[in-house]
């Protein structure tokens, strides 16, 4: 493994500590436990936190800002935060309006996040929780329960924060939270597995003529694969599945991320986005601002996520409301 | 019924039990778990009972299991590890507001446990898991209370039954968790989890009939 750390067991505490250095104005950790926090919190609004591994980064440390997640809790590299920390997290962020635990459906993030949101209610404070799930490949339409939560997951991050900095009850942000996640599809395909930076192991397996599709961001395997192909033609294929399950329809407009797995090259993710807006002009469906660029990375992965999310003015208001979070695009 | 302080005494008899039996439980665990099921559990016990011993000398019943039980939900680790510690944290629920433990508290605890545990985790009786020793204690411990039998007498009859749950899952193929090769294996071993639950309801057991409580 060629990888510019220091050594396995000093990843965590080094990337967080010069995290800190880059944000410190705005953010900080809290003494103790596995949290990134907004050093000032708005009084009066609901708190929003969200639980996860890292390796992943920018997400989800950097996704913690204004208008965005108040109180994210880190577990170790891709392995879910015990519940203390994500308790920490809940504690920070509640401003007495109670606090929405956003949960990327994975079984130890889905098990530490319940387990703490249950202590943060036995302690007082109104917690909640919404699962985040949008890749469509993982399992059928009719069980959204066993779907993971993959990219997609970036429009909440972006605007379930956004929706809660406005003022709303808990009830609300809650609904507003399951809305985004039901308008957002997602879909991944991979070139190139990641690294573990812990065992220095790929982390699939990924056969050199194919790609595969509906890989997980910890690189779940998947059962589909296709033959290498021009991008045109895997763009436009990924388009169609979203727009089936999703049933988005001619003279819907999208929120399109085109998101880079680590090892992606803007100029892919560029060209991969131009098939992808000729596919949607082909059926009618409009593209509202795109996100383009690596946010919920693996590793190097060579992948790229696609993930649609149906808008309307709501939505849209809140997709263009400004954040200060580093991780998202200004 | 326990007080407080045999509650904090049994909390420290519990955590050298696993201590003592990490080895053993971590054995049944590395057929198709990661081998550190009982590795895990003794570290998890032993963060719970530093923890409880920080705490005031004359702390609550449910203060000791509770801060007991989420302190080894938070050290295990793992992805279905920590639902283990849940088992402590709802027995201190059932005590709230009481100056002792007796056969309601703990049947009744259990109960919301294994519902808790069950909701939680979406392990159902023969899924190899935990729950294949609780569901059979728990029904075991309901039917005594109903019987109005005395605290040892009911312990007895349910680690019986918790054993005969640990050993029902020796034939069983694993549903939650790992690969599905991996489960395959699984079938010719009792599960780490519900066998870690039978030591642990043994453990009671044994200091009920020391302590002769009622």
């Amino acid at each position: 493994m060629k990888k510019f750390i220091n050594a396995p067991e000093t990843i965590v505490r080094d990337m967080i500590e010069a995290f800190l250095l880059v944000n410190w104005k705005r953010l900080k950790k809290i003494d103790g436990i596995q949290v990134i926090a907004r050093k000032s919190i708005e009084p009066d609004k609901v708190g929003i936190v969200i639980g996860n591994g890292l390796g992943h980064e920018p997400a989800c440390i950097g996704f913690v800002g204004k208008n965005a997640i108040d109180c994210n809790a880190y577990g170790h590299i891709f392995s879910a935060p015990g519940p203390k920390h994500i308790l920490g997290a809940i504690q920070e962020a509640d401003q007495g309006k109670g606090v929405v635990v956003l949960i990327s459906n994975h079984a130890g993030d889905v098990l530490n996040s319940r387990i703490a949101i249950n202590w943060a209610r036995e302690d007082g404070i109104d917690a909640r929780y919404v699962i985040l799930y949008d890749d469509v490949l993982s399992a059928p339409k009719d069980q959204p329960l066993e779907r993971r939560g993959t990219a997609g997951s970036f429009f909440n991050y972006r605007m379930a924060g956004a929706y809660a900095a406005k003022g709303h009850s808990i009830d609300e942000v809650v609904l507003m939270a399951e809305r985004i996640r039901n308008l957002t599809r997602t879909v991944t395909v991979a070139a190139i597995p990641g690294t573990s930076p812990l065992s220095g192991e790929p982390m699939s397996q990924i056969d050199e003529d194919e790609y595969e599709i509906g890989i997980g961001v910890h690189g779940e395997a998947s059962a589909h694969t296709l033959p290498v192909a021009p991008a045109s033609e895997i763009a436009s294929g990924m388009s169609q599945l979203l727009i089936q399950d999703g049933e988005y329809l001619s003279g819907d407009e999208l929120l399109v991320l085109v998101n880079g797995c680590g090892q992606t090259t803007y100029m892919e993710l560029l060209i991969f986005f131009g098939e992808v807006k000729k596919y949607l002009d082909s059926q009618g469906i409009r593209i509202y601002k795109p996100a383009i660029g690596s946010f919920i990375t693996t590793q190097e992965m060579g992948g790229i996520a696609l993930a649609f999310c149906k808008t309307d003015d709501g939505i849209k208001q809140l997709w263009d409301t400004p954040t200060d979070a580093p991780g998202f695009p200004k | 019924m326990f007080n407080n302080r045999q509650v904090y005494t049994l909390l420290g008899e519990i955590t050298q039990m696993f201590v003592d039996k990490q080895q053993e439980l971590s054995r049944y665990d590395a057929v198709i778990g990661d081998g550190d099921h009982g590795f895990s559990i003794a570290r998890g016990c032993q963060a719970g009972f530093l923890a409880v011993s920080s705490l005031e000398k004359e702390s609550s019943i449910q203060d000791y299991f509770k801060i007991y039980g989420r302190e080894l939900t938070n050290e295990v680790g793992g992805a279905m590890r920590p639902l283990f510690g849940l088992l402590f944290t709802e027995i201190g629920k059932s005590c709230a507001n009481k100056d002792w433990i007796g056969l309601d508290e703990l049947a009744i605890g259990l109960k919301s446990a294994l519902e808790y545990i069950s909701e939680l985790g979406g392990a159902k009786v023969g899924d190899k898991t935990m729950v294949d020793a609780i569901t059979p204690t728990v029904h075991s411990l309901m039917g005594s209370l109903k019987a109005h039998e005395d605290l040892v007498n009911a312990l007895e009859k349910a680690v019986k039954a918790a054993k005969e749950g640990v050993k029902s899952t020796i034939p069983l193929r694993a549903r939650m968790g790992r690969s599905k090769y991996l489960k395959e294996r699984s079938i010719g071993y009792q599960d780490a989890g519900a066998t870690s639950f039978y030591y642990l309801l043994n453990t009671i057991w044994n200091y009920a009939a020391k302590e002769n409580a009622l």
